[in-house]
């Protein structure tokens, strides 16, 4: 049954056109109403730490604006006149269609549309991403999909050894997405890969999707989000993947993670050691020094951990505060709503993570039911608490005494650039924010360490 | 006439094509989709208002004016759709308010009112 969403984690599938603007020099056509577009990147661009229009973001993007009149007449001309004006005035590598729920009931073909409005060195390629088919996880899959499908299309791969592909966070939709990418790639490339790392300002492009078939080794880095363009691209190219469900934040996590990548390609197990080793000599150092702090505060440590997340960031940060911080996870409150096969997949990574973790897992993708079912633990339990949460929990962490770190989306007073929570760097800036949110106001009481507290 | 008898206003400068923009229009000619049928007869011409007695924009067009907007709703008013060519937003929002939706094509009318009327079809018991 219907219900209404007061507080929604997420959009609609139209959302992918922020997918497409985290290829650099990729342009989204949106073929849907007045408004849809502009409320995507209102939700995903400021509302995500203020990351910017983009290269051809925010009010850049072309849209047809359907109206009643595409709903009686179909909107496929309108959409062809607007390929074709935007292949004129915008300068890019690749043009991608998305319809959204107008285009979709009336059953305009976007697909064809856009290969009919294709020109020489400007590839156009149209994915459905109707409103009604889902949040914009899915989004984001069926516009990868469509890029394998459409744009890389049918080739015979040429592989290079050491290539990997990665699959992971979803740009804008997750607030860190670029640090994070340029701390995988940091990591994978000190292994000695190569790395197509497909988004963000370290990928080479529409290249790096170009050279997806090239891949020695695909890396689906989340619980579900891009397993199935790894499966489409075992079926096309013959790549093999592997899955790894944990988003890798910390130490063990991250030396676990890097060692199956590096079996996985049969690489040379010295080598691999050497660059987990210095990785985590340098981890430990900064890791241990946070000993002191731990002792002073023994009694204002947060014990208890509640964590908003979509599935790929949650499970991660399950996995990091359970084994490297020593807390308990009362709730994780997955908020991307996966399809049961998906929750099933999110559940196993989980119980891979830690035992009991799996029973934490709470599927709910509104904040305000969220925030109660928090409130209403945290009195219950009495316990200090952190909760990774985001802009909507500043009141809620007040009214419990506990930490919060903006850990999701949306993000609407803090700037978020280059910070990542991922891996050796990011696990260390997650630690900082963490222990930081002991000298707020309120949280330590007769102590001079309070920023109140006058001397 | 029933009351699912729906009317279009077409602005036609040769009763056969939709080619006129709304600002270009003179006059429009109603048509009326039986129903069931499937068929539609013309029921005749309606003059938009002489846009003499009416203040333009700086160029001369009259599709911003509210007063000569309200008096073509008055025209229109047992129309529920107006098929131009082109339109701007204003004209059509004022249009709207009324109830006439506005349709920007351009083809022969027969085409386009067998379209709509399929539309209109389909719609009808949602």
């Amino acid at each position: 049954m219907g219900r209404i969403v007061q507080e929604a984690k997420y959009t609609c599938a139209l959302g992918a056109q922020q997918t497409v603007l985290g290829i650099e020099r990729a342009v989204p056509v949106i073929h849907a109403g007045p408004g849809c577009s502009s409320r995507q990147f209102a939700y995903m661009g400021p509302g995500s730490g203020y990351q910017g229009e983009g290269y051809t973001g925010g009010g850049q993007i072309p849209c047809t604006n359907s109206s009643q009149n595409e709903v009686v007449f179909g909107g496929e001309k309108k959409l062809g006149q607007l390929i074709d004006a935007a292949l004129q005035v915008m300068d890019a590598d690749l043009y991608v269609v998305l319809a959204g729920c107008t285009a979709g009931i009336v059953g305009d073909d976007v697909k064809q549309t856009a290969r009919n409005h294709a020109a020489e060195g400007k590839p156009v390629i149209g994915v459905d991403t109707a409103g009604f088919r889902g949040n914009n996880y899915v989004g984001h899959e069926l516009v990868i999909e469509a890029l394998i499908d459409q744009y890389v299309g049918d080739r015979e791969p040429e592989v290079r050894k050491g290539l990997v592909n990665v699959f992971s966070v979803i740009p804008y939709q997750n607030p860190r997405w670029r640090g994070d990418l340029h701390e995988i790639k940091r990591l994978l490339t000190g292994l000695g890969l190569e790395v197509n790392v497909l988004f963000g300002y370290e990928s080479g492009g529409v290249s790096e999707w170009q050279d997806i078939p090239n891949a020695e080794l695909n890396i689906v880095l989340s619980p579900w989000v891009g397993l199935d363009a790894a499966k489409l691209c075992e079926k096309k190219y013959q790549t093999p993947y592997i899955h790894e469900p944990v988003l890798p934040i910390g130490l063990k996590a991250t030396s676990a993670f890097l060692r199956r990548v590096a079996a996985a390609l049969h690489m040379d197990e010295a080598a691999v050691e050497d660059f987990i080793a210095q990785e985590e000599a340098r981890y430990k150092k900064y890791f241990v020094s946070l000993g002191d702090l731990f002792s002073d505060f023994a009694s204002y440590l947060p014990y208890d951990a509640y964590i908003v997340s979509d599935a790929e960031y949650g499970v991660g940060a399950a996995d990091f505060l359970t084994k490297e911080l020593g807390m308990n996870v009362v709730s994780f409150y997955e908020f991307d709503e996966p399809d049961a096969s998906a929750k099933q997949l999110v559940e196993q990574a989980l119980s891979a993570a830690g035992e009991g973790l799996a029973q934490t897992l709470v599927v709910e993708g509104d904040n305000a039911l969220i925030r109660a079912d928090i409130a209403e633990k945290i009195a219950e339990r009495k316990n200090k608490s952190l909760i990774l949460g985001s802009s909507w929990d500043k009141e809620l962490a007040e009214q419990t005494n506990s930490i919060l770190v903006y850990y999701g989306i949306p993000i609407t007073d803090q700037v978020v650039l280059s910070k990542t929570y991922i891996g050796y760097a990011g696990a260390l800036t997650l630690i900082e924010d963490i222990y930081t949110g002991l000298f707020r106001k309120g949280m330590i009481t007769n102590t001079t360490h309070g920023e109140d507290d006058a001397i | 006439m029933s009351d699912k008898t729906v009317k279009a206003a077409v602005a036609t400068s040769d009763g056969i094509h939709c080619d006129l923009h709304f600002g270009a229009a003179k006059n429009v000619t109603v048509y009326v989709l039986e129903d069931g049928s499937g068929n539609f007869r013309i029921e005749g011409q309606r003059a938009f208002p002489d846009t003499s007695g009416y203040e333009g924009c700086g160029g001369g067009c009259h599709a911003r004016n509210e007063e000569f907007l309200q008096e073509v709703c008055q025209i229109l008013r047992d129309c529920q759709y107006l098929l131009v060519v082109k339109i701007g937003p204003f004209p059509s929002r004022i249009l709207l308010r009324s109830g006439i939706e506005v349709l920007e094509q351009e083809g022969e009318v027969r085409e386009l009112l067998s379209v709509l009327y399929d539309y209109i079809n389909r719609n009808r018991d949602k």
